[in-house]
């Protein structure tokens, strides 16, 4: 019994061991391919077709991968009908899923040499791809027409440019802005924000929003979502500091200062009341949109790019959403903020040729026709192609009007950035460890923003081949 | 004879092959592959670049490694002796037949089935958030509670208790090895004029011990390589604070999230090393105090 037990016991232990040894351990590499599972791929047969000229091309199947909710997905899902509508020859799989799953499930399928045809990508994480060969470069299509530009503006191109050459194409233009619960506002009797409102307007209209609120009884609300671990409002706030995350050339752009000053900030922020305590900041961080602070009227104010305006307006139909600027540097800084950001499209550079192509097309009808824009619509911001506008501007709807005139306001505001470097999520994530340790009161302002700046120039270097 | 028995050996491969590949194709050979990744600069796109002991050298001084692992033994040690103490506690209840107990067993083994889901997750924040259930029963004894889900003193013991909730496939391990111990033993204690905790003791435990030792090792195993509780409850991030940053999910970071998958390697081939040895010193502890009945 003994020695069977032992071999038991070492069988049972090594088999455990070489499975996560083998795969990296765990379920969401066996979760990811259940999204590309479950829709039904969308396929025409090239006899049906009408459209001359592309009846006779060779067949070709492509997947086509995205992030998003189930509503997105549902939308996408007719951008494609409608593509293979027109490519009969086309077959296209889509492979929908979650913004984190999203990009766990693609670095593993590029390591296996199999990234989706035409994918989704955002430029946070695009040198990762484009250092290591996995993004095919556009130019090629674009010099042959299969991709237009025409109606696209040098800086929206520019987004998606790395070294002069175009990896990606932007999905559309969007603005971070905050999203204003002007509901619980009035309800309370808090002001409207200040116009062009700034940090510091944050402070004292924050403080005598505190004050209406503990009047209120609302102990457990406050005015503002706590921003300190957010990348995108760092990289704001670096901005209005006059430099920037990383540098043009791609070395670490901040100073040991501006994290302090930003930290610091933020804790006194804290200590106000204006934003939540540490706790229940991490309680609600990567909350969905349903269980958000907002969504449960814990908030005044909460950071979100101004493409999901819509979105919020339809999920909380018994709310008062109105749209605001981010808060702009005021004593703090002198610069702007704001940068024109979004979504891309990209093609892999380790799939067949016919393929590429196939995916070429697709961003082509979806970017650039009236067929795919008229659906796509203001999902992603403001498209770029600014010569279709007529494609879906009527079909806009009061929300979708709002998303377009403050994109259009903050186009002519916001100043271009520069590219986040390989090894980016890194110290993203050295930057929230050590953002979450100041909130909780372990670490001080300087120490930690000492200690990122070191840790991100390592880094840095370290993913410089 | 001698061919005989050599051509029932060669029948003996020819049906073993499926198993005998998929060993091979899906572990001899992904582990082989993983301990030369462990010895190279590899981000699991571009060609490996051999870069010999240096990623175990940089675990030696990475923070979030030493923090990883404070972490994954603190759970290790904790949860484990609370989920066998419980579970032997429930199978010495559950032992008798009595009216229901089988119903008693599926029920308290369910928690084990669903263990890491999602669903768990968002029962536990109802269960440990500041409003939750834990708070709210403290509000009525006028103790204000705290977000122990969220706060980094605390968030890891709740990732403990969801281990001990999850007692199920230990308790049943006991239930059967309860079951074996003749009634014998226990009729003439009995008559000796033993008493039901002295019979525990002396009877019970000592028996048990096999059983003991493998639920202990099968689960020091299981916990040392625990992912998907920190995975969820912490949205795959560790937080609050790489307070519940297991080992196995900051493998997980560096290799799928930040492109260092020889590095991860290293990690995992170390983690073997670490269970070997404690495994090991189970084994060896085992010689004094279990006790085996042949």
């Amino acid at each position: 019994m003994k020695r069977i037990l032992s071999i038991a016991l070492i069988a049972t232990m090594m088999l455990s061991l070489m499975l996560m040894t083998a795969c990296g351990g765990g379920n969401p590499s066996t979760d990811a391919p259940k999204a590309s599972e479950t829709p039904a791929p969308t396929t025409s047969t090239p006899v049906e077709s009408s459209t001359p000229g592309t009846s006779d091309a060779k067949p070709v199947e492509i997947r086509v991968a995205w992030w998003g909710d189930t509503n997105r997905h549902a939308l996408y899902q007719q951008i494609l009908d409608a593509f293979v509508a027109k490519f009969p020859h086309v077959t296209v799989v889509p492979e929908p899923t979650s913004w984190t799953d999203y990009w766990d499930k693609l670095q593993v399928q590029s390591a296996g040499g199999n990234a989706p045809d035409f994918m989704g990508m955002h430029p946070q994480f695009a040198s990762d791809y484009i250092n290591r060969n996995v993004l095919e470069p556009l130019d090629g299509f674009i010099a042959d027409g299969t991709i237009s530009t025409d109606g696209w503006t040098e800086t929206t191109l520019g987004t998606g440019r790395v070294n002069g050459v175009t990896y990606m194409m932007a999905m559309g233009v969007t603005f971070s802005s905050m999203f204003v619960n002007e509901g619980l506002m009035e309800q309370v009797g808090i002001d409207p924000l200040p116009a062009d409102w700034t940090w510091d307007d944050l402070f004292t209209w924050g403080k005598a929003a505190r004050e209406k609120l503990d009047a209120a009884g609302m102990k457990n609300v406050w005015v503002m979502g706590d921003d300190s671990s957010n990348l995108n409002s760092w990289r704001y706030f670096v901005r209005n500091r006059g430099h920037e995350i990383y540098t043009a050339e791609g070395e670490i752009g901040f100073t040991v200062e501006d994290a302090e000053i930003y930290w610091t900030m933020y804790n006194e922020l804290r200590a106000a009341g204006i934003v939540p305590d540490a706790a229940t900041s991490t309680e609600y961080f990567n909350a969905t949109l349903e269980d958000s602070l907002f969504s449960h009227d814990k908030v005044l104010l909460v950071r979100v790019p101004v493409n999901q305006y819509k979105l919020y307006c339809t999920t909380f139909p018994d709310k008062k959403v109105g749209i605001a600027r981010h808060p702009q540097a005021g004593s703090y800084g002198t610069e702007v903020g704001e940068f024109p950001e979004g979504a891309h499209f990209a093609v892999s550079a380790t799939t067949s040729d016919d393929k590429k192509l196939a995916a070429a097309q697709l961003m082509n009808f979806w970017l650039n026709t009236e067929d795919g824009l008229s659906i796509f619509g203001l999902d992603q911001g403001v498209p770029a192609n600014l010569n279709l506008v007529d494609a879906y501007a009527p079909k806009l709807d009061e929300y979708q009007v709002k998303i377009q005139e403050f994109v259009s306001m903050m186009s002519n505001i916001g100043t271009p950035s520069t590219f986040p470097v390989a090894g980016a999520s890194e110290v993203d994530a050295t930057f929230r460890t050590l953002g979450d340790e100041v909130a909780f009161g372990y670490k001080e302002p300087a120490v930690a923003a000492k200690e990122l700046y070191e840790k991100a120039v390592e880094i840095v270097a370290k993913n410089k081949k | 004879m001698k061919n005989r028995s050599y051509n029932k050996q060669w029948e003996a491969y020819v049906f073993l092959t499926p198993w005998i590949l998929g060993l091979l194709l899906f572990t001899i050979i992904p582990m082989g592959m993983s301990l030369y990744f462990s010895f190279t600069q590899y981000d699991a796109v571009t060609t490996p670049e051999w870069i010999g002991i240096k990623n175990y050298l940089d675990m030696a001084r990475d923070g979030r490694v030493i923090k990883s692992l404070k972490v994954t033994t603190t759970y290790v040690a904790l949860a484990i002796p609370f989920q066998l103490a419980f579970a032997l506690l429930l199978a010495t209840i559950l032992k008798k037949n009595h009216r229901g107990t089988r119903v008693y067993r599926a029920i308290y083994y369910l928690p084990s089935l669903f263990g890491g889901s999602v669903a768990v997750a968002l029962l536990w924040r109802q269960i440990f958030n500041k409003e939750g259930i834990i708070n709210q029963f403290l509000a009525t004894l006028g103790i204000e509670g705290k977000n122990w889900i969220a706060r980094p003193e605390t968030a890891l013991y709740t990732l403990i208790i969801l281990a001990v909730w999850q007692f199920g496939s230990s308790m049943v391990i006991f239930l059967g090895g309860l079951k074996q111990i003749s009634p014998d033993y226990y009729e003439a204690a009995d008559i000796d004029g033993c008493g039901k905790i002295q019979a525990f003791f002396r009877i019970t435990l000592p028996l048990l011990t096999p059983m003991v030792f493998f639920n202990i090792v099968m689960t020091v195993i299981n916990a040392f390589q625990a992912f998907t509780p920190s995975y969820i409850i912490s949205q795959g991030t560790g937080a609050p604070m790489d307070s519940t940053l297991f080992y196995t999910l900051y493998l997980y970071i560096k290799g799928f999230r930040q492109f260092s998958m020889g590095y991860a390697s290293a990690m995992a081939w170390t983690l073997l090393v670490i269970i070997g040895i404690i495994t090991a010193i189970l084994f060896a502890a085992a010689e004094k105090w279990v006790y085996y009945d042949d």
